[in-house]
């Protein structure tokens, strides 16, 4: 969790078929409320998702492709996926 | 204003104002937006390397969501290509270009179609934002070689 930087509040995972049915695996990460900025958000989850692919190589390692959803700390998420 | 581009600022303003007056269907078709303003991005630049002008729409008509989302994640598995002496900043780019539309063409899929789950204003928005983002990031290889190789696959069935 630390190589994913301080704007990563907590990850929660969950391997599951994709939308085309083929092998994955879902990241939900709630990002701190300080890193969620408009301008900014594409650059920041981009590099926490590359962090993901580079160094646990899901695809490689397990055959899973990554899928990630962001949420910021002050978002409401009640579903149990999410905690 | 390209038709792409048109859609990526369409998705951004569904998400404008208060986030408390945005809808489900606001956060949802926001998504869709971002991802068919990838889709239509990847396709016009494909078919501006077709010389005839009055063939580029029957051109586009052939991509298919997919065998680009097959190809795009083909692309990111080290496992399929090394590419060897490839530039490794416009290597990366181009990564990064693919693994946003697979993630957005999947997001699209359950904005569109799974009525059970609920978006956030922060999922849209980083939705958009990672389309907005791979726009940026397009642009700036959009004319080297592995991008041009990139595009021409989008049509092509991968081989086992």
């Amino acid at each position: 969790m630390q190589s994913l930087g301080p704007e990563v509040v907590r990850v929660r995972y969950q391997v599951t078929p994709d939308t085309l049915g083929d092998p994955a695996i879902y990241f939900r990460v709630v990002l701190a409320d300080w890193a969620v900025d408009r301008e900014t958000l594409g650059e920041v989850t981009r590099k926490i998702r590359n962090v993901f692919f580079d160094q646990l190589k899901p695809i490689e390692n397990w055959g899973l492709y990554p899928y990630f959803r962001f949420r910021s700390s002050a978002e409401h998420s009640p579903e149990p996926e999410w905690n | 204003m390209a038709y792409h581009d048109e859609l990526l600022a369409q998705a951004e303003k569904l998400l404008q104002g208060d986030e408390k007056d945005l809808t489900q269907a606001d956060l949802r078709r926001a998504v869709s937006t971002a991802y068919y303003a990838m889709f239509h991005l990847l396709i016009d630049e494909t078919t501006l390397n077709w010389n005839r002008d009055s063939s580029r729409h029957t051109l586009g008509r052939m991509f298919e969501h997919g065998l680009m989302r097959r190809v795009s994640q083909r692309l990111v598995d080290t496992r399929a290509f090394a590419f060897p002496g490839a530039d490794p900043v416009v290597l990366q780019k181009l990564k990064d270009v693919a693994k946003a539309f697979v993630n957005l063409q999947d997001s699209r899929h359950l904005a569109d179609y799974h009525n059970g789950v609920i978006w956030n204003h922060i999922e849209s928005l980083d939705e958009v934002s990672a389309a907005k983002d791979a726009f940026a990031i397009w642009a700036t290889i959009r004319h080297e070689d592995i991008a041009q190789d990139y595009l021409v696959s989008l049509l092509i069935k991968p081989r086992d």
